[in-house]
């Protein structure tokens, strides 16, 4: 496995991740958990609803990252329109911005962090990996991006409300270009994954996209690796992401992210349930251990979709979790409660 | 603050006259060899620590009255309870309560002030985007203790408030907070006489065992401003 999933994994990685129940404080404040013998059916739902919807994000996020493909803003419409409920988007933007700031500080101390090997430098990138109909968002680069954008807020509009178009506003397109430039690592990549109908606008960009790539570079050490420019785009194109899409980018290898992310949609909750209901904590963690094949089957699961179009990745989700996130929320402006999420 | 004190020499006779940059004895107590980082123009973050029911709030609530009129100033509060010292702080009266963010420590009241300072990052965060003139941010922990310290990363001084009813051993401990707080507290001298804690005896364990660094006793009963811990917060604003 992956070193920086592993990292990303353990509960002592700083990213606020110890503050979040992930539901089980509503439940257990409703009586729904009260001993270890309630904790498997949760954790099993969890796991196959928002674990497999995180690891889903992560694995394509990690995907997105190695193939220096900009599908940021769309990879965050989507996952917020896969998480009907706010207080969970809320969560999830709680620990993006957490493991970002991590993220930040990894870049700042050793910007080899993310090695050139994360980077396949694949000459046609995304076009090859995701076959023809992915192809066209992403080999036809920003502007085809656009219009998937536009898509997508027409797809999920509805549903989320205005949550879409959020947050921090729209970056500029050379910045996301230079991000994605150097990651792929050669200019006839680009160009030849452009394809006929996009080569004039993207290659019109080059010039301005070569400059701000320097910049880009200098700002984070001038790291041309794949991991740190990928991040420098996420950031440009989501400035507050979700915490599934950067764990993804700052894993950078897809199986590893699903597997990271599916094991903490569980760890957390079990976790808590040690704290807040005193629990032992061996035979939670045995309950945990018990989830190992569903944890790999939910990170294969991801895994196997990490090269669909983001409008097209799986849209698996819990009601039950959805409403206890929003009870808790609720709760929380009565009473007090002592996790955020 | 960085100090260097002359170490105990174990391994030559005692007429060597250099200092070590380390010293092994496991006894030994020694400042905080941390310099605070850059303030680069944001607030100065001092962190309040100390056992529960030490007096971290009601000496939070003071510093509140004592500064609030002279300097720019918002509270970040860890209790476990979440919201219990925010509302102390605002039926007090002390401070506005847009100046005030509570956060949720998922029952690990060290975590969030050690280990994973992400809860109280994002507080500090969300009261520097609202008030940009902010020049100081207190952060009171959770009550926890003789070995809960703020992590570096989150504040730039620390102070630990101990009391006298917690016994007048509690200086003695030692334990990280107690030794290398940057200003020790020792807090309700007021009640010495009814628990029978000897002051002389706290403060000469204080003084030795924190090496020099600052310590300070006081009754919020005798002066409610805290004057003396204000007069050293003032200090660190320079």
């Amino acid at each position: 496995m992956h070193a920086f999933a592993l990292m990303l994994a353990d509960s002592r990685f700083p990213g606020g991740g110890h503050v979040h129940s992930g539901g089980l404080e509503e439940a257990a404040a409703r009586g729904l958990i009260r001993t270890e013998a309630d904790l498997p059916r949760f954790l099993h739902v969890r796991l196959h609803t928002a674990g497999l919807l995180s690891a889903t994000f992560a694995a394509a996020s990690a995907h997105a990252a190695r193939q220096g493909a900009n599908v940021w803003a769309e990879l965050d419409a989507e996952l917020d329109a896969r998480t009907p409920s706010a207080a969970q988007r809320a969560a999830s933007r709680a620990q993006g911005r957490a493991t970002t700031r991590a993220g930040r500080a990894i870049m700042a101390v050793d910007n080899s962090t993310a090695t050139p090997e994360n980077c396949r430098g694949s000459p046609v990138g995304w076009k090859t990996g995701a076959g023809g109909q992915a192809a066209a968002p992403a080999a036809t680069g920003f502007d085809a991006k656009a219009q998937a954008s536009g898509q997508s807020n027409g797809t999920v509009g509805g549903p989320v409300g205005g949550v879409v178009g959020r947050p921090g506003g729209r970056p500029s397109v050379d910045n996301r270009l230079a991000a994605a430039q150097d990651c792929r690592g050669s200019q006839v990549g680009w160009k030849t994954g452009a394809g006929g109908q996009a080569a004039a606008p993207a290659t019109a960009r080059f010039d301005a996209k070569a400059q701000v790539s320097d910049t880009v570079g200098s700002q984070l050490g001038g790291a041309e690796s794949c991991g740190t420019s990928a991040f420098a785009a996420l950031l440009a194109a989501t400035p507050q992401p979700q915490h599934a899409i950067v764990l993804g980018v700052l894993v950078a290898e897809v199986e590893a992210a699903a597997l990271a992310a599916a094991y903490l949609a569980v760890s957390g909750p079990a976790s808590a349930s040690v704290r807040l209901l005193g629990l032992d904590p061996l035979r939670v963690n045995a309950i945990v251990w018990a989830l190992a094949p569903a944890i790999q089957q939910v990170a294969a699961a991801a895994a196997a979709t990490a090269d669909r179009n983001p409008a097209e990745l799986p849209a698996p989700g819990a009601p039950g979790l959805d409403l206890l996130a929003e009870e808790h929320d609720r709760h929380h402006r009565e009473e007090v409660r002592l996790f955020a999420s | 603050m960085i100090a260097t004190t002359e170490k105990r020499c174990v391994s030559l006779p005692a007429d060597h006259d250099h200092v070590h940059p380390i010293n092994f004895d496991p006894t030994a107590a020694e400042p905080d060899p941390h310099a605070a980082p850059p303030v680069d123009g944001r607030p100065v973050r001092i962190g309040i620590g100390g056992p529960v029911g030490s007096g971290k709030t009601a000496l939070v609530a003071a510093l509140c009255r004592s500064l609030g009129a002279e300097v720019e100033l918002a509270v970040v509060t860890n209790d476990i309870y979440t919201t219990e010292d925010a509302d102390f702080l605002r039926k007090a009266g002390v401070l506005d309560p847009t100046r005030i963010e509570a956060v949720q420590t998922g029952c690990c009241p060290h975590t969030a002030i050690r280990d994973d300072i992400t809860a109280n990052l994002d507080a500090v965060d969300r009261l520097t985007e609202r008030v940009p003139a902010l020049r100081l941010v207190i952060i009171e922990s959770g009550g926890d203790n003789l070995t809960a310290v703020f992590s570096r990363g989150l504040v730039d001084r620390q102070v630990f408030v101990v009391d006298v009813a917690g016994g007048d051993k509690v200086p003695r401990k030692g334990g990280p907070g107690v030794t290398t707080a940057d200003l020790l507290v020792i807090n309700k001298t007021d009640l010495a006489p009814f628990v029978g804690a000897d002051l002389a005896v706290m403060s000469g364990d204080a003084h030795r065992i924190r090496n020099g660094l600052p310590v300070i006793q006081q009754s919020l009963v005798d002066t409610p401003d805290a004057p003396e811990v204000s007069d050293w917060v003032r200090k660190q604003l320079v």
